[in-house]
Order: structure tokens, then sequence, then C-alpha cells
């Protein structure tokens, strides 16, 4: 997608018709438009996501005053008035036109809840203009709602996706990009389906009876699992929350002169204790393999010996090994005389008889048993014992490593109450949070460690359930097929469940090794992304001899989140190649469009940001103010600049205190601020090149 | 950027479709293309006509 134009008409401070085109050349990809603080950018930015999917983002205040409060206020009562957004773009080779309208009467002076109108038409080569039936459902294709906050970007709400409640925000993000989320509406229609196939079966009788009774069954235990599904998720989500906090007050304690020693022996405790955790738990596993393997051991210490006893016997009598060999037998037949003389013509009865013997005699097989048999019934004992000298072993290093545990537990625990005892009462007050938040997670770890074997318990009984339906004989051939119906979709459910997986693991993978690549080249610190395997973007510090999270920084914050916006589109753009055609997902070539993105950022950081900007998509759209920019903003991006436009702010306020009236841009000044003018309002203008 | 690893994914994506019936193979199919079809629909307006719709054009395959 390349966005060729926007013009607004009588929309929010936009009086009139005011429209800006967009730089689209490779070399010149920059778009800039230049605003004061409250002077219609964010409105700008709001504009592309109105038009598209007719949404305001959240801190827009007043949102159903839609239409120029201007143009409202001066018309006559019953007039009708009209505000809209038009907005040129080409994408998949095509160029096409949104434009959303709301229409109003004037009545009063507040504007009614206003309904909007939308309207997408393609222009052909001729020029024509074809409508688009389902603009909605075309946008959507195209450039999907859930991805536009990612496309349509706020700079100071972009920062949150590196906190840990941005973790879902990128997780469907990622699904949505990759065409996956209808794969995973899917997952989660498909047992739905069973059901209701389910219910169409019909049986006899009684089992009929019995059928409805463990239909009723299921149902039950689906509505049970999705109860402790939803406790799971209420309680990782809180864990999430708890662990934010958990992370923060770390990072608090080790800003805090007086705890920072003892906090630091305190990580490394804590280290030490998950490395002792992990070999204690190998322990544990190898301890439960050897006696799943070789437990029975324990039961046999008398059965050897009978064993070899009854073979004894049996050997005594004859019966083992084999008693004829099948060589001799075959010697005699060769011979056609069998040892006590008597001729062994063919056909003969003798003959006969020692061929029959001859089946019989000396089974290979037997022989080798008897032979091994002999052996591993001798080994017994010696096993027996082996296995309880490993198994001894292992209790001794489990016993150990639980009392290292106890002893770092105790360490720990003992760092606490001297950090508690320390005069500073911050750092008094920071280790009681930890405490309770450390607390409150275990308490939700304990929860979703509950719903998850309440999970597996009621998938048990469910899968129960329908093994004693497939076993129930069904009246008719309609019927028949209806279970054929429930395995197929069953088995289609379970495989597609399988590939979503892997896919989502996979375009995280690929998301991982772009944001790396990318925060490589404009950060500014040494420290290490990551896009964790439940979609949480990590900044790392490899510093120490562990890594550790890194400090909270606004700058890096911001090089990290684009970054991940970058490898967005770069994996959108990837997805057009053919081989990557499984799942259609979001492919082509996206543009970026900023809002005070250098708010809040140093010098340093304003120039890694400006030097980073044309580099993340192949059309960039910049709304900022001059004194968010700074003149290193204007340099940086100056060899990239394509277009600029001034958004001249007008208020009838006349007491504006440090007011920039005028803005000079390429040698040319333009109306910045207008103090005390006669409306309201903003005004878009070119500046000339 | 077809690495080793994104030749693993579609190899493992293979081979959980090779495991699978024809019929289910055709359900996987008709599903995607139907929640495609409903992806501009809130999945809590979509989710009662797409599962209607699903049990109906299974009957048709199978």
């Amino acid at each position: 997608m390349k966005l060729i134009s926007i013009e607004l008409e009588n929309f929010r401070p936009y009086q009139g018709t005011q429209k800006a085109n967009f730089a689209r050349d490779p070399e010149g990809n920059v778009t800039v438009l230049w605003g004061t603080n409250g002077g219609g950018k964010t409105t700008l930015l709001n504009a592309f996501t109105w038009a598209l999917y007719g949404v305001l983002s959240n801190d827009v205040e007043n949102q159903n005053q839609l239409i120029n409060i201007t143009i409202w206020n001066s018309a006559s009562e019953g007039t009708p008035l009209t505000a809209s957004v038009t907005i040129e773009f080409e994408h998949g080779g095509h160029f096409y036109i949104v434009k959303r309208s709301v229409y109003a009467s004037k009545r009063g002076g507040v504007q009614p809840r206003p309904k909007s109108e939308l309207q997408l038409w393609r222009r052909e080569s001729s020029g024509n203009l074809e409508t688009i039936l389902n603009p909605n459902g075309r946008l959507d294709q195209m450039l999907p709602k859930r991805l536009s906050s990612f496309f349509f970007v706020n700079g100071e709400r972009i920062e949150g996706l590196v906190k840990h409640e941005g973790g879902d925000d990128v997780r469907e993000a990622v699904k949505t990009l990759l065409g996956l989320e209808a794969m995973e509406r899917a997952v989660m229609h498909l047992p739905k389906v069973t059901q209701k196939l389910l219910r169409g079966l019909k049986a006899e009788g009684v089992a009929q009876q019995k059928l409805d009774h463990l239909l009723g069954e299921m149902e039950d235990a689906e509505r049970m699992i999705q109860e402790q599904q939803r406790r799971r998720n209420a309680a990782k989500k809180e864990k999430k929350h708890f662990d934010s906090e958990i992370e923060l007050l770390n990072l608090k304690m080790t800003q805090l002169a007086e705890a920072r020693e003892l906090h630091q022996n305190r990580y490394r405790l804590e280290d030490q204790l998950k490395r002792v955790q992990a070999a204690r738990r190998g322990q544990e596993e190898e301890r439960a393999r050897l006696v799943g393997i070789s437990g029975f051991l324990a039961f046999l210490p008398a059965l050897p010996g009978s064993i070899l006893a009854a073979c004894e016997e049996l050997r005594e009598r004859g019966e083992l090994p084999a008693p004829l060999k099948r060589a001799f037998i075959d010697d005699l037949i060769e011979r056609n005389e069998c040892i006590c003389g008597t001729p062994l013509d063919e056909g003969s009865s003798h003959r006969a008889a020692l061929e029959h013997w001859r089946a019989r005699a000396g089974l290979a097989e037997v022989e080798a048993a008897w032979n091994q048999l002999g052996g591993i019934v001798g080994s017994i004992d010696e096993q027996r014992l082996q296995m309880y000298d490993t198994l001894r072993g292992f209790g001794e290093r489990i016993a150990e490593a639980q009392e290292e545990e106890r002893h770092i537990e105790h360490g720990i625990d003992d760092i606490g109450s001297k950090l508690k005892s320390l005069p500073s009462e911050e750092v008094v007050e920071t280790e009681e949070n930890l405490e309770a938040a450390k607390l409150a997670r275990d308490e939700k770890v304990a929860a979703i460690g509950a719903a998850n074997a309440e999970i597996q318990r009621l998938e048990g009984i469910k899968e129960n359930l329908k093994n004693q339906i497939g076993k129930l004989e069904v009246r008719d051939a309609r019927s028949r097929r209806l279970k054929n119906r429930v395995v197929a979709v069953e088995d289609a459910g379970i495989a597609l469940a399988s590939i979503l997986e892997v896919l989502s693991q996979g375009v995280r993978r690929r998301l991982d090794a772009r944001i790396k690549e990318l925060y490589r080249l404009v950060s500014l610190k040494n420290y290490e992304p990551e896009l964790t395997p439940d979609f949480e973007l990590k900044l790392w510090d490899p510093s120490g001899s562990e890594r550790s999270l890194a400090p909270k920084s606004t700058g890096e914050n911001m090089l990290l989140s684009l970054a991940f916006v970058g490898s967005l589109i770069g994996e959108a753009r990837e997805a057009q190649s053919p081989d990557r055609a499984f799942v259609q997902g979001i492919g082509g070539d996206f543009p970026v469009v900023m809002d005070a993105v250098f708010g809040n950022l140093d010098d340093d950081y304003r120039q890694a940001v400006s030097d980073f900007l044309p580099r993340l998509a192949s059309q960039v759209v910049i709304l900022t103010s001059k004194a968010q920019a700074g003149e290193i903003v204007e340099q940086e991006l100056r060899p990239r600049l394509g277009k600029q436009y001034v958004i001249t702010t007008h208020t009838t306020k006349t007491d504006v205190s440090s007011a920039t009236e005028m803005l000079t841009l390429n040698g040319d000044a333009y109306r910045y601020q207008v103090i005390g003018s006669d409306r309201t309002g903003a005004e878009l203008t070119e500046v000339r090149n | 950027m077809t690495d080793k690893e994104d030749q693993q994914e579609i190899d493992r994506i293979q081979q959980i479709l090779k495991g699978v019936s024809p019929e289910a193979y055709d359900v996987i199919k008709m599903v995607i293309a139907l929640e495609r079809e409903n992806l501009h629909k809130s999945e809590a307006l979509a989710r009662n006509t797409v599962r209607e719709e699903m049990v109906k054009k299974a009957e048709g395959i199978v």
C-alpha cells in the first residue's frame, strides 16, 4: 500500500477542504507535517484510521464532534452539514479512493452521534471509478484493522509494546499479519461444530437414552473446560502484571545505593537456586525413568530361583532343550536307513514317522531361548542389586540438592530481612512491595497450575465420553455417515491446531531475527532485543556474567518498538513471495504514519530515530512539532524529505505566551500559530521546495 | 528468506497434512476459506453463522 493523498473536508479542526499529497519517491520517501501541540497532528493521524475503519483513538476528546465546530456553530438551524475524509492510495497495482462521510442537520450546539457512510472506488486505467462492494471487508483484507495501530502509530503509545501488557497486542498483530487469525478462529470453532454434529446422531431405544445422556455429559465437560480456560487466562494475565511489577521493583532496588550490593547477592543466589533446582529435577526425572524401566526387578527376589528350578526339572525329563537335533534326522532320511537298521523308503510309514518328528525336532528358537533364559535369570539378582545402588545414588544426590536449596533459600530470606532492616525507608518499602508482589505472583502460578490440572482431567473425561459415544450402535446410515463426519472434523481440528503452533512460532522466530538486525543498526547501547516465545518484546543487557533486563529507557524502548514495526513491515513484504502462500497473510509494502515520535527523547535518540525512520518503510509520514523535532531531526531527514506541509493553527485567544507565529522552512516563512484569529482550527500549506 | 528453519517448518506442516485423511484435509480447506470470508466481522458476530455453515458444508465432504 502506498498513500497518495489525504483530503479533509470540515473534519474537526480542518475547515473547508484541506489536502496533503505524500512523497512516494524511493529516495525521498519521507513526508513531514509540522504542527504545534494541540494543532491538529493527532487529528490527522486519526483521520486515516477513521476513514479506513471508522475509529478514533481513545485520547480524542468529544468523539461525536466530527463536523468542524466553526462551520457547525455558524450554520443556521436545520442546515444540512457534512464532514469527510478521502484517502487515495495504491495497493497491489490498483489505485483506490476511500471516502468516509458524516451528515447531520444543525440542531442546537451539540452534534448528534454520527453515523458514517463509507465508499470505496477503484480507479480504472481509463480514469473511470468502479465502486467496490463491501468496502469494509475489502479494506480489512488490504490492511486489517488489528494491524492499523502498527502502521498508523502514536509515538506516545507505541512504547507500550515493550511493556508486559504489549504482549497481547504483539501476538495478535503477528497472527493477523500472517493470516493466522482465520486458522485460530477455525481451531476455536471446530469443537463446537463437532458438538453440533453429534447432536444429530440417532440410536435405537435404550441406546438413544444413553446417547442423550453421554452428549449431555460431554457438553457439561466442555462448559467446565471453558470455565477453567477462562480462569487460567485471567490468572495468566494477572501473573504477567505481577511479573512486570517485580521487574520494576527489582530494577528500582538495583538503583538504590544502600540496597544494591545485597540485592545483587540475592540475584546471584536466585540464579544459583534455579540451577540447583533444575539439576535436582533432572535427577528426579532420571530416577523416575529408571523405576519405569527396571522397577519390576524389586518384586522378583524369589522368582529367578523358581524359574531355574522349573527349567532344571524340564531338562532332567529331557523336554528342554528340544530332545532331537534336526540335523540328526536329516542324516537318517538321506541315508534311507534308521539307526535301528529299518529301511526308510519313500512313502513308507517309518519314513513318514521320522518326517513327522523332523518338524518338531530341534527348534532353533527353543534352543536359543533356553540358552538365553539361563543367562538372563541368572543375572536378575545382580541387576536388582545394581538398580538399588543406582537408586541410592539418585536419592543421595537429590537429598544433597534439597539441602543446598534450603541453604540458598535461607540465604535469600536472610537478605530479605537485612534489606528490611536497613535505615532507608525507600528500601524497606520497595522490599515489602517486592515480597508482596512475589507472593501474589506465586498464587497466580498455583492458580494456573490448578486450572491446567483440571483442564487435563476434564479433557480425559471428555475423551472417555467420546469413546463411549463412538462405540454406541447408531440407528441408520445417516448416523453412520455423521459419525465419520465427526471424525473428519475432529482430525481437521487437531491438525489445524498443530499447524497454527508451527506457523506462530515460525513467524515469531523470523520477526525476532529481523528485530535483532534492525535494532543493532540503530541502537545506541549494547543491548540485545528478543521477541520471546510469549510474544513479549524484551531488551536484555548482556554486559554482566548473566544477562539481565536492560534498565528502562524511553529512547531505547522507542527504538525497539520501531524495530518491531519495521520487522512487521519486512515480514509483510516477504509474505508476498509465492513460496509462503500456504496461509494467505497480509502481503505487500506498507507505509508508516507516525505522530509524536520524537516527544520525550533527548538529542541522541532524536538523531537515531530520524536516521532510522526513512529505512523503516518504503513510505514514511511524520507528524511532529518543530519543538519536538528540533534542528537535529530536520538535518537528519533532509536528504530523504520528499514533501513537507505546515499545519497552521488558528486560535481566537490573544493571550498565548511563547507562541511560534512563523516557521521558516527551505528559506520561506510560513504561518505556524495564528494568535487572535477569527476562528479556531487548522489548515494545511505545502512547503515549497 | 527461506532458510533451513523455514524449510523445517514447511516439512513439519507437510507431515501434519500427510497424516490426515482426505476428508479431514477437505474440512481444513473448507473451514479456512469460510473463516477468511468472515474475517472482517468480529468473532462474536461471525461465530454462529460460521459454525452453522461449517456443519452444512461438512455434509458435502463426508
